[in-house]
């Protein structure tokens, strides 16, 4: 193909891929914020911002962790920046990691997600619930965070799934831990 | 990776972490105003999130009428009953407020009303995500005269107060939050107490009314309104109450109170825009009244 060509496709490739997962930024933020259920509800945002980090490159993906993190915190009524900080620096931990070190499976995103819900729930609960010795808070612990950490994860699969079919459907960066296999390579 | 850390890129990352701590410490000290990039967020999606509240809000009325048709039928055969008490005892009422003027004239005194100024019909448009407590988000704010502290008040009752401000938005903390605690006292024998918040209480949509003498007269169903506080006006609705039991110390007892509103299926509210604590409940309260800032 003529080089030329396959720069526009790509460019063009990546402004689409980017809007979609945009939307799907937006979709979650609306669905958390608007959704009146008396259980936990899935904080999609931050599996989104994890598929992101997954399949992006790192300061893309620290910038879509910024801004899940700002919306995170205007829908969960906590303090500007203090979601952001953490999916900051957790998408850019993600996104090194899976460059770098793991492969792009589905297994090293399912620990991963839950280790970032896992961190931002318990600091969450540290900084708006244990600290100010409310009455039963423990209570909350078990009831409101433990099914809202469940559910997260699970929800985050499809999450996983689905941008897994914008990064093909869209092409997505270039692969930094091909393994290749090839009768050619020379054993000595 | 090491090449990642010592670009340009995660120079900006640092800086922009600066930044984001920058407006955690900006948003502690400005008392409830939102920062400068919760205002930008609350501006972008106040709209998106107004249209989704109203898809959702429309299909889970129209899902409860399908689902609990019946509890309807049952409580509305129930209220018509009460209606016809209810009839009577406003016949009675009538009399007793024309009795009431005569001698009013008779003593020469003069009506107090408590006029306060109200905002715009307010839409409940967020609901805060996981929040035991059901906080919500209004879409009125800074601009429509709402200041941090406002009370939030339905035409059944006190709903709660707004605790963080945005131009076009406001966030509202309900009487089931730990952090509230309004004085309140029955009607029917001026039984005084602290209506609080709670976890176990707030999953059951229950509020609870502590520090009552244990000699003071409360009952299953009388009706709670508010003392007057910073917060709260006098003598608004907070509810009724469920149950009285003594407080394990053995000193004092507390109610259950069933609110007079259930945040969780708020639509529409009313913030009082101009309340401040006058000097006479200020004193009858022992609270310190607040100067006029407005």
């Amino acid at each position: 193909m003529n080089i030329e060509l396959k720069k526009k496709k790509e460019r063009r490739n990546y402004v689409i891929r980017q809007a979609l997962l945009v939307l799907l930024m937006a979709f979650s933020y609306v669905f958390i914020s608007s959704v009146n259920s008396a259980g936990a509800l899935p904080v999609l945002l931050i599996p989104c911002a994890v598929c992101y980090a997954g399949r992006e490159a790192p300061f893309d993906s620290v910038l879509y962790g910024c801004v899940c993190g700002l919306l995170l915190d205007s829908a969960s009524g906590t303090l500007t920046g203090f979601n952001a900080i953490i999916l900051m620096w957790t998408s850019l931990m993600i996104s090194l990691l899976f460059h770098y070190i793991l492969r792009r499976h589905i297994l090293n995103f399912l620990w991963l997600d839950f280790a970032v819900i896992f961190i931002q729930s318990m600091l969450h609960y540290l900084f708006f619930y244990f600290l100010w010795e409310y009455d039963l808070s423990g209570m909350v612990f078990r009831q409101i965070f433990i099914p809202e950490m469940i559910w997260t994860n699970i929800f985050g699969v499809v999450l996983y799934l689905l941008t897994g079919v914008i990064s093909k459907g869209f092409g997505t960066v270039t692969e930094h831990y091909i393994e290749e296999k090839s009768e050619d390579i020379v054993r000595e | 990776m090491r090449e990642f850390f010592h670009s340009v890129k995660f120079k900006i990352i640092i800086a922009l972490t600066a930044v984001l701590i920058g407006a955690m410490i900006y948003s502690v000290t400005t008392g409830g105003y939102s920062s400068g990039s919760g205002y930008l967020f609350e501006v972008i999606f106040e709209p998106v999130k107004d249209l989704s509240s109203r898809i959702s809000e429309k299909v889970s009325t129209s899902l409860d009428m399908v689902i609990n048709a019946e509890k309807y039928y049952n409580e509305n055969k129930q209220l018509k009953a009460q209606l016809g008490e209810l009839y009577n005892e406003i016949i009675d009422y009538d009399k007793v407020l024309e009795e009431n003027r005569e001698l009013r004239v008779m003593l020469g005194l003069k009506e107090e009303y408590n006029d306060y100024q109200f905002s715009p019909p307010c839409s409940v448009i967020a609901r805060t995500t996981n929040d035991p407590y059901g906080s919500f988000t209004i879409d009125k704010g800074e601009k429509d005269g709402i200041e941090p502290g406002d009370p939030v008040v339905t035409e059944t009752g006190i709903v709660g107060v707004c605790y963080e401000i945005s131009p076009s938005t406001a966030k509202v903390r309900t009487l089931y939050s730990p952090k509230t605690a309004v004085g309140v006292y029955t009607v029917r024998t001026k039984a005084a107490g602290i209506a609080e918040g709670g976890y176990d209480l707030a999953a059951k949509g229950r509020i609870r009314m502590s520090y009552i003498a244990k000699e003071s007269d409360i009952n299953a169903g009388d009706v709670i309104v508010t003392s007057g506080s910073a917060n709260y006006p006098a003598g608004q609705l907070i509810g009724t109450v469920e149950s009285v039991q003594m407080e394990l110390n053995g000193l004092s007892k507390y109610a259950v109170i069933i609110p007079a509103v259930d945040p969780g299926t708020l639509t529409s509210v009313f913030v009082i825009t101009d309340y401040s604590l006058d000097e006479v409940t200020a004193i009858k309260t022992g609270q310190q009244a607040e100067e006029p800032e407005k």
